[in-house]
């Protein structure tokens, strides 16, 4: 080729292939993102929703050789503000500035602390797990299923598995904390 | 600074009511408190999130591969083991022809098709548009979902109830046993426990002003309502949307119940309900007398029957049944029972309540302006409807409230430039010309166009940003595909951001700008006479174009009308900051692609130019645009002073 010729355009189908790429290799980090902003799972599966949708339709106007990451955050976190706009005179929520000290601070920890990492440290942990804690999670967790469901399968008490949840989570917010430490040291 | 255990219990604690949409305002303003004043608990909030994100991962990961192991083997109960392959799962795509986005971590999501021919311009409500289709399909998932397997409704409720009960329990633990605390949260739990779990989600609450709830155990938690929902309102108002678009603003003090996905029940104080005639096809007698049928009796189950999709919208009372024909109107019940009704718009019926005779003393069809009451007969007895004169109703129609909120007279622009909806009084911020995306600093570089119209996909309210440039032939102005062939030549290039600027601001130091690169967004010495108001300017600074997607904005303020863009318009003097005097600038001013008005060769020297645009109702995008003079756009500092959307009611 010429050097004075222009490189070829990607086809469509080479644009889709390189987008489904990074989004596939970014999506559970912008999907944590936004459940920092928007901490209800239905209402982050969303906003997830919708920033998909913008940035593939923005996707023409990515430089391949820019941060796709914080492309995608800055992306969510507009919607994420635009959906505490119309839900504040709804009901309560949190403020902008706190929204937004909150996207800097995941921001960093994006920079300084490998999403990957917390999430293999959390399999570890999920597998430390009693069995019976560890039913009891996988049940709750599923898509549909409410804790109250999940107790009466498990012949619980909806009470008792709630509190169980409740413990679990934290064992395992410690535990990971503890994983990622000793990783460190 | 570390946090202690304590405020980790508390942070823990917080964290889960927020999770699950528990929290109070003073518990958010709490968690606001505790993580702006310390770091470790902003990092810790952040992992706490990062973990729930992970377990929804995990989840989702979980129930893939299980059910495709179901699909393998017969054998139910499978102990899957944990590995890291569920946590390191990827979004399931299949690269080429349609990209699936999704399971989102707990739930599937709509597929967005790749295959289409590049991004068409629309807004990205649209149906048109793939959030469009999402929603869509959403729509039709919970239809389906609701309709055909019951199932949707029994999750949410349960959930909703379950928190109640399990925060009720965490606080038994918490305390360390059972007592006061624990029965007054089980009590809550037991009080928001719907009567039957099959009750559907009817709509939201869509507004809330300075509401006091008669009973703290039925103040709303979260803004979407079921079926049988209560509210006892001691004072301030409340607004309603079903899911049928009826729109409904309770007037406190008074007590209202949810009864039907088309209409409630008024047990005591003010309402005021406004059904948009379009949106409500129209019934027949049969649906409507089983609606009637069906409302009237309070303790029957709701009906499934379809025929109740397309019911009309109705209010009961103690005495009365109003029926809307496509309207607006206030209904009162005093505290001695008594009920009246009154007609902004459109036309209702009153009827007494177990009526169905027709007996003209018993029903009665109201027209605007117009009113009637609900009375025990003196001569009989018996309740009858009354339809009042003109000197009766003269003052009544005052003692609703048909807003929320005082309407606006107009919608800041700055506000909407900087990210706001309007309302506000953001300023600071800004987008690039040549991309769409957000500039959250004025970024002091030159920047190339590339004929491209770039849409504005982060605010809902802003269609695209161009360059134009004649020597393109014709530049597209909106995404609605308006082009215009009649821009001159330009550089093809502009400098700085299309900018929202506070009135007041400390002007930066200047001297530790790069180079010789003035900000001029700053360094104007001139600005205040642009902004009369001190409401701040637009700053435009040749080549540029901006559109405001106008649909969008009526469709989020729904009772009021654009009815006139107004700003003033200007060039900022260079030469009273830098002794350049070359400012010379072009600017243009589009409707839906039709050109409303052109100045060119502007100069500092032509002073401020107050500009208005009429728009129509039908009107869809407002397009600002500024080119550089064709003498470059160097000093051409064109500023918009306070542009606004004036409004009308």
């Amino acid at each position: 080729m010429n050097e004075n010729e222009k490189p070829a355009m990607p086809s469509h189908a080479e644009r889709a292939d390189e987008f489904a790429k990074l989004f596939s290799c970014h999506a559970r980090q912008i999907y944590s993102y936004i459940l920092t902003l928007v901490p209800h799972w239905a209402d982050a599966d969303d906003i997830f929703q919708e920033t998909s949708a913008i940035i593939w339709e923005k996707f023409a106007d990515f430089k391949p050789d820019s941060n796709f990451l914080a492309w995608a955050c800055q992306v969510a976190y507009y919607r994420a503000v635009w959906f505490h706009q119309r839900r504040k005179r709804a009901a309560i929520t949190f403020s902008e500035d706190f929204l937004r000290l909150i996207a800097e601070e995941t921001v960093s920890q994006q920079e300084s602390e490998a999403l990957e990492a917390r999430h293999l440290a959390l399999a570890d942990c999920i597998r430390q797990l009693p069995p019976v804690d560890r039913e009891l999670l996988e049940r709750c967790y599923l898509p549909g299923v409410t804790i109250k469901q999940a107790a009466l399968e498990l012949g619980r008490s909806p009470d008792a598995a709630y509190k169980a949840l409740k413990r679990i989570h934290r064992q395992l917010f410690d535990c990971v904390e503890a994983s990622l430490k000793n990783r460190k040291d | 600074m570390a946090l202690s255990n304590q405020q980790i219990a508390e942070l823990f604690d917080l964290l889960w009511r927020v999770r699950s949409e528990t929290a109070t305002s003073e518990e958010i303003a709490r968690l606001e408190r505790l993580v702006r004043e310390n770091q470790s608990a902003r990092e810790f909030y952040v992992r706490y999130f990062h973990l729930c994100a992970g377990l929804y991962w995990y989840a989702a990961a979980r129930e893939k591969d299980s059910s495709a192991l179901q699909s393998e083997q017969t054998a139910s109960s499978v102990s899957l083991p944990v590995d890291e392959a569920s946590l390191r799962a990827e979004v399931p795509f299949s690269t080429g022809v349609t990209l699936e986005f999704g399971r989102s971590p707990a739930k599937p999501l709509p597929k967005i098709k790749l295959d289409a021919v590049p991004p068409k311009p629309v807004p990205w409500y649209s149906i048109h548009s793939p959030i469009g289709l999402h929603l869509v399909a959403h729509t039709i998932s919970a239809i389906l979902l609701l309709i055909g397997l019951g199932i949707a409704s029994v999750v949410y409720v349960s959930h909703d109830y379950e928190i109640a009960a399990g925060q009720a329990a965490t606080s038994e633990e918490d305390s360390g046993g059972g007592g006061d605390g624990l029965s007054g949260a089980l009590a809550t739990a037991e009080k928001i426990k719907p009567k039957k779990e099959e009750m559907p989600v009817v709509g939201h609450i869509s507004g809330m002003v300075d509401c006091r709830w008669a009973d703290p155990a039925l103040k709303p938690i979260v803004p979407r309502i079921r079926q049988g929902t209560k509210f006892a309102l001691v004072s301030g108002l409340m607004e309603i949307t079903y899911d049928t678009g009826a729109k409904v603003i309770l007037q406190g003090p008074c007590t209202y119940e949810v009864e039907s996905p088309h209409g409630g029940y008024l047990a005591f104080g003010k309402l005021t309900a406004k059904v948009a005639s379009s949106r409500q096809p129209v019934a027949s007698a049969k649906s409507q007398a089983n609606h009637k049928s069906e409302i009237r009796n309070h303790k029957s189950p709701i009906s499934k029957s379809p025929n109740l999709q397309i019911s009309k919208f109705a209010v009961r009372t103690p005495t009365a049944l109003i029926t809307d024909l496509g309207t607006e109107f206030g209904v009162e019940v005093t505290e001695s029972g008594e009920s009246q009704a009154y007609v902004f718009q459109g036309r209702i019926e009153v009827r007494l309540t177990g009526d169905v005779s027709g007996n003209e003393s018993r029903v009665v069809v109201l027209g605007a302006d117009q009113s009637a009451r609900v009375e025990q007969s003196s001569k009989e007895g018996k309740p009858r409807v009354i339809r009042l004169d003109a000197s009766e109703t003269a003052t009544y129609s005052a003692k609703f409230a048909r807003r929320l909120r005082e309407p606006p007279k107009f919608l800041d622009l700055l506000d909407i430039v900087a990210g706001g909806d309007g309302l506000g009084n953001r300023r600071e911020r800004g987008i690039d010309p040549t991309t769409g995306m957000e500039d959250p600093v004025f970024v002091h570089a030159d920047r190339g166009g590339n004929k491209q119209y770039h849409l504005v996909s982060w605010h809902p309210l802003i269609d695209g940003v161009f360059v134009p440039d004649g020597r393109n032939k014709i530049t597209q102005l909106d995404s609605s595909r308006h082009f215009f062939d009649g821009f001159p030549d330009t550089c093809g290039r502009v400098y700085g951001s299309i900018w929202a600027r506070a009135a007041a601001v400390k002007r930066p130091d200047l001297s530790s700008l790069r180079g010789n690169r003035w900000v001029w967004v700053y360094a104007l010495a001139d600005a205040q006479r642009f902004m009369p108001h001190n409401r701040g300017f637009l700053s435009l600074c040749p080549n540029v174009g901006v559109t405001f997607d106008l649909q969008a904005i009526r469709k989020q303020y729904s009772d009021n009308t654009l009815a006139f863009f107004r700003s003033s318009v200007g060039l900022g003097d260079a030469k009273l900051v830098i002794g350049s005097n070359d400012g010379l600038a072009d600017v243009w001013i589009f409707v839906d692609g039709q050109l409303k008005l052109r100045r060119t060769r502007l100069s500092p020297q032509d002073g401020v130019i107050d500009v208005s645009v009429e728009l129509k109702p039908n009107n869809k995008f407002l397009t600002l645009v500024t080119t550089d003079g064709g003498n470059g756009y160097q000093s051409d500092w064109v500023i918009f002073g306070e542009p606004v959307l004036e409004l009308s009611f």
